[in-house]
């Protein structure tokens, strides 16, 4: 493993019975996988049940890894103390006492840190906005200002490393912008941020790199960059029928295609927009747009769960729908 | 390491809530009823009752030392068992439910500091309701009855003055506090196995009460004095005429070996136990 790495794992597995909810995660890009810089913001994506929180609790000190190893800043995360010391994190939905104020429940948290002084607690209050609000109730906060609430306790005191899980969750397009503008901040300052989060449009536009992981294995990494420029341009089509279309395109060897959230289709590979447009014409599809497109996270996403799909093995298909069955 | 700060958020958690404070109103209003009903039909309460036809008992019998008694007899065998098992129970499992746990857990401190500093602040609070019932007690009973005697007719009559009589009520208030903490500690043990309070706080109950039923079930004649339900009331010896101290201090060893076996218990499962909500 590097010394210098932020987050190393090489192995990591979480067995929830014979569920296994993460598999063998390998975390380290010199080793072939990813490598998170200092002062990188790393986006963990995945579908639900992938196991992007598993990792998050086992790097937090939540659970207990089945088996492999991670590394912390350097440290084994079995070292939880010290490690502990150097990252603030959000798993989950953030959780706090109602009964207590903004304010008492950051200094509360934050005593079992080692303490926080009241200017330190009062700066993250301000960081996430919510400064006017520190000496309300808890029962008296919406959702995005819980959300917000649980970035800034992750703040106090000032970690090296922020672990954030779905940070964006629940918060409204205004909170959206401001968190990203508050994460990029950070990131300026030097402090790493690891977050995983479903808003792909948000990652792409604040993440420097990105994993995705699937049924507990990671099968894509790299900087954002280099995965979008990675697979040629993309063109983008506008058809009649997008589901024939993709059933079409899915015959094709070489070429991926998926649906974006507009409605269009996304097409990727090795391809002749020639060739595409009289194939799709032959099958009975109307075409009314095809143009060169800028390569998305989202699309980049979609076709690497498709591929990662096809390459699944049939025990984490199994467990994947033991997990599902369970409920 | 951090016990300290652990045990001050604990208590600040503890305090803040007005749940904690309803176990306190409850006591009031069961001293409240005590006195009153002491007070309305005093004739039923009469020492000489108690003592039968042979004996005459002139003079005030119920007074606040009484009330104190009364108080515990009463309170001590269901109600107090429930209020801090409604309340200890809840010290781990609610904050699981809540999510709260989770977020305290990705703090750097110890497992085990967390949990010893959430045994302390239960004990804490056992101590201070049982106190609480006594000092109540104590002082409704002296507003509506004055001081006086404590007379204490199990295993033989005793006639203890106010000052003797209000240090027996200390020595059977402080065995009666030392019994809820034991209390406490299974409610905690059991907090830390289950995630739901009320689950943890109904199976201390549920164990309070079958252990109470094994001990008049005849088979079970030959563990009944290793029974935690049969040590736990040892204060009850301080109310009898002479105090058995040898009879204390065995049960007094035996809740602390049941409770040295709890802790550990509860101690192993919460650090190594999966924060999974």
């Amino acid at each position: 493993m590097s010394a210098s790495s932020v987050i190393e794992t090489e192995g990591l597995t979480k067995h929830f019975g014979h569920i296994r909810a993460v598999d063998g995660l390998d975390l380290s890009v010199h080793a072939g996988a990813i490598f998170v810089h200092a002062g990188a913001i790393f986006g963990f994506l995945g579908p639900n049940g992938a196991g992007k929180s598993t990792t998050i609790r086992m790097l937090t000190g939540l659970l207990r890894p089945t088996g492999g190893e991670a590394r912390v800043l350097g440290r084994p995360i079995r070292d939880r103390l010290r490690v502990g010391r150097s990252i603030g994190a959000l798993v989950d939905e953030p959780a706090f006492y109602p009964y207590l104020t903004a304010r008492q429940n950051l200094r509360l948290l934050a005593s079992l840190s080692g303490g926080a002084r009241a200017e330190e607690i009062q700066e993250a209050l301000k960081l996430v906005g919510l400064d006017q609000d520190a000496d309300r109730k808890l029962h008296t906060f919406s959702h995005g200002m819980r959300q917000r609430l649980g970035i800034a306790q992750a703040l106090v005191p000032r970690p090296r490393l922020l672990i954030l899980d779905e940070p964006a969750s629940g918060l409204d397009p205004e909170g959206l912008a401001e968190v990203r503008d508050l994460l990029r901040r950070l990131s300026e300052e030097g402090m790493t941020i690891f977050l995983s989060s479903h808003l792909l449009g948000e990652v792409e536009q604040l993440c420097t790199d990105v994993g995705v992981i699937s049924h507990g294995k990671l099968i894509a990494q790299g900087a954002v960059g280099g995965l979008l420029a990675g697979g040629g341009p993309a063109v983008r089509l506008r058809v009649d029928d997008a589901r024939k279309a993709l059933s079409v395109l899915a015959d094709l060897p070489n070429v991926m295609a998926a649906a974006t959230g507009d409605g269009s289709i996304e097409v990727g590979g090795e391809r002749d927009s020639a060739q595409l447009n009289e194939l799709l014409v032959r099958a009975g599809v109307r075409v009314y747009e095809l143009r060169p497109a800028h390569r998305t996270l989202e699309s980049f996403y979609l076709e690497t769960m498709r591929a990662g799909k096809s390459n699944d093995r049939p025990d984490a298909e199994k467990a994947e729908n033991d997990n599902d069955g369970s409920g | 390491m951090r016990l300290g700060a652990a045990l001050r958020s604990e208590l600040s958690k503890l305090f803040r809530q007005r749940g904690t404070y309803a176990g306190f109103v409850v006591v009031l209003a069961l001293v409240g009823l005590l006195t009153w009903g002491s007070h309305y039909h005093q004739d039923r309460f009469k020492v000489a009752n108690e003592l039968g036809p042979d004996f005459v008992v002139a003079g005030k019998s119920i007074t606040a030392l009484f009330i104190a008694r009364a108080a515990m007899d009463v309170a001590m065998v269901i109600l107090m068992p429930v209020l801090v098992a409604i309340v200890v129970g809840g010290l781990v499992a609610g904050e699981r439910q809540s999510g709260t746990l989770r977020t305290l857990l990705t703090r750097p401190v110890r497992r085990s500091t967390v949990l010893l500093s959430k045994l302390v602040a239960g004990c804490i609070y056992a101590v201070a309701v049982t106190l609480f019932l006594g000092l109540s007690s104590l002082a409704l009973g002296y507003l509506v009855f004055g001081w006086g005697d404590l007379v204490l007719f199990r295993g033989g009559l005793a006639i203890l003055g106010p000052q003797a009589g209000l240090l027996r009520l200390a020595e059977g208030y402080g065995l009666a506090a030392a019994a809820m903490c034991a209390v406490g500690v299974l409610a905690l043990m059991l907090s830390v196995l289950f995630d739901n309070p009320l689950t943890a706080a109904g199976l201390t109950i549920a164990v309070l009460l079958v252990s109470g039923m094994i001990e008049f079930m005849p088979y079970f004649e030959q563990i009944r004095p290793y029974l935690f339900t049969t040590n736990l009331p040892m204060y009850r010896a301080c109310l009898k005429a002479s105090v058995d101290t040898a009879s204390i201090s065995i049960s007094a060893l035996y809740l602390l070996g049941y409770v040295s076996a709890m802790v550990l218990v509860a101690l192993w499962v919460f650090s190594r136990r999966d924060v999974t909500c």
